[in-house]
């Protein structure tokens, strides 16, 4: 069952040069007991997408249209109040935890009470109890509560973010960039956490590291300048690319048992988003490109039963 | 306890500046050229008296022996008893001086402090807050002008106005000849005389507080664990009290800790224009007339002032701010 349902989302940042347009008509959906990827460099979009969700984009920015119904329920026309309980209860999102998404001079503790207690009529202690074992639950041990957040390392805190976002059971947890700027121990560590929260609540991990997609999601979003380029199963994605921007970023990746071979480069530089190439975003960098590249929008091909690439050759080429 | 060895260490610093303090105010005099006797024998009528004057005020001593005596003094506050701090001038102890004045400046500048204080705060809270709006531009742009106008020219404005032409307040003064002698006719009659330099010094401080507490709101309000606070559910108000107003408490206690610290030096311009008997005159006055044992306790006690403020926030800051005390 569709847990998030997101139509022809649009997302622009007015600025005095113009309207960046950061997300740009995308739609997917989110089922239940199912883990979501969505992948692409740095600027397509990415983190704007999982803000939108939840109504928090930072001005200028906007959400010009499009539908994002959470069980139903279209967000981008709740109130403000309607969205406050909407927030952390059903859809919660786990920051990168290593930087500053914990309020230093608050504890740890007291940061996962006061999510429980917003959404919850207990009281401090059995909130507190709670967080005690939240925290427990991911591997952190529970005496951190009354630590601060700097007495904490990166993996703890990016943890107890995970635990915080856990903490009223929401019905999709929205994962950003949850392993960036970990080392790889615990980026295998936060991971295998990862696999386990998956099992218990719809996700949405956002990444721009493919080896992390791969590992958890069971369907996979490509991004491209503000767009969803691919969509489709894991399997699809990463044994058959349709997208010639797919391609592009799973050759430049390298394979641990595979063999040995040069890495390729996607040639040229992520546009402009004030001034997007026309037609298709790709068409500058891309191998396979052709008159009407430029001229035509391209169409969302379904390559393959549920397996969708935005290009004109998409299972051509 | 790192908390009890942060307060040792700041204690220790704190006494090491006091004394450095007190050492360079005795060198500060001795460095003028002439040194106290050319100012002190203008008071001088024989040579005998001459002499007088020397033994009194020690300068017959050995140079170590007088600047071991003042800096014990100064930093030990011995000055209230000891006859080297009596005033060239009026030939009385520089304490009688300061007392007679510093209940003055403390209550102009007290209560110009709080109140310019609470409105720089609030009024640079909401702005920060709410970025761009139309509140915050017009906040802004007041703010910039009314501390950019120099105090003289606000006072002779507000005097011409509502002293000469509306007539509701005095010209200048602390009270009125005839005032009231018992407590409370005379602080009425004091408040009256303080309507006008309040306002001036509230025109001229409240911007600074009020642009300080704006930029540090708004840095805030850009902070990831704003992003989180918000998506956590929490109203706008919890966001901006729980979360950004308890980080902001650091930069705010040292504006309040600086600012009190301020009032004990008096506010010259102010004070003349509005002869208002204060420190600030005097310290004026003291300059002028080189009276060095005046001015070596004046410029002690408003940097002991400044130092236990700076000291207050530090210790502020370790129960404030976990991050601190490491």
């Amino acid at each position: 069952m569709a847990i998030l349902e997101v139509k022809g989302l649009r997302v622009y940042f007015e600025t005095v040069r113009g309207s960046v347009k950061a997300v740009d008509d995308i739609s997917f959906t989110a089922n239940e007991g199912e883990a979501l990827g969505i992948a692409g460099e740095s600027g397509c979009g990415k983190t704007t997408t999982a803000l939108a969700l939840m109504r928090l984009i930072p001005k200028p920015g906007r959400v010009v249209s499009g539908e994002v119904r959470l069980n139903g329920k279209d967000i981008m026309k709740m109130s403000e109040a309607e969205m406050r309980k909407v927030r952390w209860k059903d859809i919660s999102i786990a920051f990168q935890g290593s930087l500053n998404a914990f309020n230093p001079v608050q504890t740890i503790g007291g940061q996962i009470v006061e999510a429980i207690r917003t959404h919850e009529d207990v009281s401090k202690a059995k909130a507190f109890d709670r967080a005690r074992q939240l925290l427990q639950s991911v591997g952190v041990d529970p005496g951190n509560a009354d630590r601060y957040p700097h007495e904490l390392s990166g993996g703890m805190k990016q943890r107890a973010m995970i635990s915080m976002a856990m903490a009223n059971n929401p019905d999709l947890l929205v994962a950003d960039e949850p392993t960036t700027a970990l080392d790889v121990i615990v980026q295998a560590q936060v991971l295998k956490l990862m696999k386990r929260v998956q099992s218990k609540v719809a996700m949405i991990l956002i990444s721009h590291d493919l080896s992390v997609i791969s590992e958890i999601c069971d369907r996979v979003a490509i991004m491209y300048a503000g767009k969803i380029v691919e969509f489709g199963t894991s399997e699809d994605i990463f044994s058959r690319p349709a997208h010639p921007y797919t391609r592009g970023l799973l050759s430049a990746f390298p394979s641990v048992s595979g063999e040995k071979k040069h890495l390729e480069a996607i040639k040229g530089n992520p546009p402009d988003l004030l001034t997007p190439p026309s037609a298709c975003r790709f068409h500058p960098r891309c191998p396979y490109y052709k008159e009407k590249c430029s001229t035509v929008d391209p169409p969302m091909i379904e390559v393959s039963p549920k397996h969708f690439a935005l290009c004109h050759f998409a299972g051509e080429i | 306890m790192t908390l009890a060895r942060y307060i040792a260490r700041r204690t220790l610093y704190t006494v090491i500046l006091l004394l450095l303090i007190a050492s360079f105010n005795f060198w500060l005099f001795e460095l003028i050229p002439g040194g106290p006797l050319q100012f002190l024998s203008g008071n001088v009528k024989s040579a005998a008296q001459l002499q007088e004057y020397i033994r009194f005020y020690g300068l017959d001593k050995p140079y170590w022996v007088q600047f071991a005596d003042t800096v014990y003094n100064t930093f030990t506050f011995n000055f209230i008893s000891n006859p080297h701090f009596t005033s060239f001038v009026s030939q009385r102890p520089v304490v009688d001086e300061i007392a007679r004045r510093l209940p003055n400046t403390l209550a102009l500048l007290g209560t110009a402090t709080v109140i310019e204080l609470v409105i720089g705060v609030v009024l640079g809270t909401y702005a920060g807050s709410k970025r761009g709006s139309k509140f915050d531009i017009t906040t802004l742009s007041t703010s910039l002008v009314t501390q950019s106008v120099p105090t003289f020219w606000i006072g002779i404005i507000l005097i011409y106005v509502f002293g000469y032409t509306l007539n509701l307040f005095p010209l200048g003064g602390v009270a009125d000849v005839n005032a009231p002698t018992d407590f409370i006719g005379y602080s009425l009659n004091v408040a009256w005389h303080a309507v006008l330099p309040v306002a001036t010094l509230v025109i001229f401080l409240f911007g600074g507080t009020l642009l300080t507490m704006r930029s540090v709101l708004i840095d805030i309000m850009t902070e990831d664990y704003i992003l989180t606070a918000r998506a956590k559910g929490l109203t706008e108000r919890a966001v901006i009290f729980r979360h950004a107003l308890r980080n902001a408490t650091l930069p705010l206690v040292t504006i309040v800790a600086l600012s009190l610290s301020g009032i004990f030096g008096g506010a010259v311009i102010t004070e003349t224009v509005f002869s208002w008997q204060g420190i600030g005159i005097y310290l004026l006055n003291s300059a002028v007339n080189a009276d060095f044992p005046t001015m070596n306790v004046l410029f002690y006690l408003i940097a002991f002032a400044t130092i236990i403020g700076n000291f207050a926030a530090d210790v502020m800051y370790a129960l404030l701010d976990p991050r601190v005390r490491v």
